[in-house]
């Protein structure tokens, strides 16, 4: 349980869906371990369903229903799983604020603290917001280019470490950035969007009182381990001579060891150097914190209420009716008569006596497809067979259709 | 030992091609009201052409341009008839900030200020010259504040997509972090000022956003009346008072007329075409000035840009440009690329069949141009999936249907 909070008060936390559990316990015990008057908590972006007992975890579990998000069913259909998670992001963080914290510490799930926070808690007292970029210098070398670019799609800033102090700054800062990630944590990077991160590059602009830190102990991770030098000597890591603070495992799949994160394929166990063993410890880490039990607990937000898979398709017309949305209650709910799940089964052009018509998910899956929208020109006419036969052959394993929402043979 | 006070200060530049000549006068005038102490100079990123020629404006014959003339040459840059070839006229002009302010700074001024060509001084400059006094670098974000209203999402991600900093100023000081700066701003435009969102990339502007991440000491200049324009025209509030241009409570310092066209003065920007000249309110009357001191400064000219061509007159298409960037370090071999004469040139390369001639092929082949058309446009690969094989008779058909118009190539380079 947690000591007794400091003056000012702090906190850290982290977001979870119950199959990573596990990387929420190591997270939370290595960060225990050196922030032991510190209370650690851990967002569910999911329901515990008694796969686990809260009061017994190295945390204090909070839940989407305590965070005041306004029209929660709503988003909690809008995202799959991890991003539910991110777009949860501000709303955990205004709910600490309102809590009482005074300065809270974002981590994201696929951590470990090897190291003090101190000056990061230090730079709050002054500070609104402090983030930490992917990257602290230009980079050298043939592929310095691609690396940079590749930063510029996904953000500025890394958003697995974030503080905010309780500054009416912050407060707005927070408010700004859960109204954009209510609709708008997508991954679409020609559009502007990387999730919730790509917002976050417009903050120093926009806000007073953020603070860029600059400190290659914290945030390591794949995209900037060429430059920084790891050292490991037993328990103590170090960048660059100096504690490493915060080591980030992001992509990386402990069923996997040997490849380092699915995001880069330069980067092995094999030519990682020391850095390797601090995966080693990861993954030591998340095993005994139950990894190979956790990994399989069900999503709770997975499937309608009667058990079929939401489609991401599905999500995306959701989200797109906007307000009209709001009629059909918890999109996911299927007992009520005017439920979602039997209008997107439905269409507006009317029943022919000549077939399968065509429904408003099947319409959907086509106007969100170049390819679909020049090869069947009238799905809804001339076309109909045709683009009814390629949803039974191709679109509903391309999508990810279940059952429930293929077209019916007759 | 520098003796401290013996260095000239702070000195403002631009970069036009001949044809922005006007905008720069008319920037360079505005400068001068303002701020007599400061020198101008604009670098021209076009050929030597006869700056004294007949179409140069008799007043200025008199009184000379209303800045210091630096021609391209004048400036660092490596592999530059690569480059002059690689980009268009307005990437060009974008690339070479970098190596102006670099130049400035190397003429002993303490720090180096740009502006786009397209900006009209309209009040003191202090908060840039104070940012520049004191920083290594100095940006100006697009927006200052959180938008509000029902396009606010839209139109934060245009700016996320086209960088959070205004590349239309870009202050520096002679600092070794500034040095820093500049040296790997260069390096990355020297190849990648290209306009590919989904890559990351909006010309010069996207690289700006790692600046604060890479660099110590960079002022992020959140003045209201600095670079005011399209994108933050409806929360500057622009007003007239007593003949001032104010922004609230401060003044308008400088206005930036991005996309404008004097062509169809009823259009505010090329970027946004729902603004409306008539319902943009008092900012209208800014434009309305401008429009007049551009046709002073002699604005409709449209002199011919000295890289527009090959060797042999005939126009460089876009998609030759890009061609040629995307081969990346690899054209060194062709030499000088506007050359169609040289042997192994790059003319001469594009006009090469892809594939060598099947025994009896008939009806020519691909040829490397347009394998390259082919392989950067998705609906052409979703059209003729086999260009070189089942597909190449209706490719090649297409070429000379449709291919030469839409991507303006010449009838030599057919096939």
């Amino acid at each position: 349980m947690s000591g007794v909070p400091l003056d000012p008060p702090r906190c850290a936390a982290t977001i979870v869906a119950k199959s990573f559990l596990a990387y929420a316990r190591a997270l939370a015990v290595s960060f225990r371990h050196h922030h032991p008057d510190v209370p650690f908590y851990v967002l569910l972006a999911d329901e515990v369903d008694g796969f686990f007992t809260p009061e017994r975890e190295p945390f204090e579990l909070l839940a989407l229903d305590d965070l005041q998000i306004p029209r929660l069913e709503r988003f909690r259909f809008h995202y799959s799983q991890q991003p539910l998670s991110y777009a949860s992001t501000p709303f955990l963080l205004a709910h600490l604020l309102r809590r009482g914290f005074s300065r809270v510490v974002f981590l994201k799930q696929e951590s470990l603290v090897l190291g003090s926070f101190a000056s990061l808690y230090a730079r709050l007292a002054s500070e609104s917001l402090v983030l930490t970029p992917h990257l602290l210098a230009p980079l050298e070398g043939a592929d310095r280019i691609t690396r940079e670019l590749n930063i510029l799609q996904s953000g500025t800033f890394n958003i697995g470490l974030l503080g905010v102090a309780d500054t009416p700054s912050a407060q707005r800062f927070l408010a700004w950035w859960q109204d954009r990630v209510f609709t708008h944590c997508q991954h679409a990077v020609g559009e502007g969007m990387h999730y919730e991160q790509r917002w976050i590059d417009l903050a120093p602009a926009l806000f007073d009182g953020v603070h860029v830190l600059r400190d290659p102990a914290y945030n390591v991770g794949h995209w900037n381990l060429p430059e920084r030098q790891i050292k490991v000597d037993g328990e103590q890591v170090t960048v660059d001579g100096e504690p490493c603070r915060l080591f980030r495992f992001s992509g990386y799949n402990p069923d996997e060891p040997g490849r380092l994160t699915v995001h880069s394929r330069r980067l092995t166990a094999g030519n990682a150097g020391p850095a390797a063993q601090v995966f080693e410890r990861f993954r030591n880490a998340l095993e005994l914190a139950g990894y190979h039990e956790t990994k399989h607990w069900p999503y709770a937000y997975a499937t309608f209420d009667n058990g079929v898979p939401i489609p991401d398709i599905a999500r995306q017309i959701h989200l797109g009716l906007g307000a009209a949305g709001q009629r059909f209650g918890d999109p996911r709910c299927t007992t009520v008569s005017d439920s979602f799940f039997t209008w997107l089964n439905g269409s507006d052009a009317g029943r022919s006596d000549e077939g399968p018509i065509v429904s408003r998910l099947w319409q959907a899956v086509h106007a969100s497809r170049r390819d679909l929208q020049e090869a069947f020109r009238d799905p809804l006419g001339s076309d109909r067979a045709g683009f009814l036969a390629w949803t039974m052959e191709s679109g509903v394993r391309e999508h990810r259709i279940p059952a429930q929402f293929a077209a019916q043979s007759q | 030992m520098t003796k401290v006070g013996s260095r000239p200060g702070p000195a403002v530049g631009t970069i036009v091609a001949r044809n922005f000549l006007p905008f720069a006068r008319v920037l360079a005038c505005s400068l001068r009201e303002h701020h007599p102490e400061l020198p101008m100079f604009v670098a021209l990123a076009d050929g030597p052409g006869d700056d004294r020629d007949p179409a140069q404006r008799a007043e200025h014959d008199e009184r000379g341009e209303p800045f210091e003339l630096v021609p391209l040459e004048s400036l660092d840059i490596p592999d530059l008839r690569q480059v002059c070839f690689g980009y268009t006229r307005q990437q060009l002009a974008v690339s070479m900030k970098p190596h102006l302010l670099s130049y400035l700074l190397g003429r002993g001024h303490t720090g180096a200020l740009f502006l786009d060509a397209d900006i009209m001084v309209l009040d003191r400059l202090d908060p840039l010259i104070d940012a520049v006094a004191s920083h290594a670098i100095a940006l100006t974000p697009h927006l200052l504040g959180q938008l509000d209203g029902e396009a606010r999402i839209t139109r934060e991600l245009n700016i996320l997509q086209s960088g959070i900093y205004n590349g239309g100023f870009i202050g520096v000081s002679a600092s070794a972090e500034a040095a820093r700066f500049l040296a790997w701003f260069a390096d990355r435009l020297h190849t990648h000022c290209r306009h590919r969102v989904a890559d990351g990339m909006h010309f010069d502007q996207r690289w700006l956003d790692l600046v604060p991440a890479y660099f110590e000491d960079v002022a992020l200049v959140r003045d209201r009346g600095c670079n005011v324009a399209h994108w933050n025209l409806p929360e500057r509030n622009l007003r007239w008072v007593d003949g001032r241009a104010m922004v609230g409570s401060q003044p308008c310092r400088f206005f930036h007329f991005s996309g404008f066209e004097p062509a169809s003065p009823g259009m505010v920007t090329r970027y946004a075409k729902r603004l409306s000249m008539a319902a943009l309110g008092p900012a209208a009357t800014l434009f309305a000035r401008y429009v007049h001191l551009l046709e002073e400064q002699g604005v409709g000219d449209d002199p011919p840009y000295a890289y527009d061509t090959f060797d042999n007159g005939l126009p460089i298409p876009a998609i030759v440009r890009q061609i040629y960037l995307d081969l990346g370090p690899d054209v060194r071999r062709f030499g000088d690329p506007f050359c169609t004469t040289c042997d192994r040139s790059f003319f001469n390369w594009l006009k090469q069949p892809t594939r060598a001639a099947a025994p009896g092929a008939d009806g020519g082949l691909v040829s490397r141009l347009w394998d390259a058309v082919h392989r950067s446009r998705a609906d052409l690969r979703h059209s003729y999936p086999d260009p070189h094989g089942a597909d190449r008779e209706a490719y090649l058909a297409w070429t000379v249907s449709s291919g030469l118009t839409e991507h303006d190539i010449p009838q030599v380079l057919a096939r």
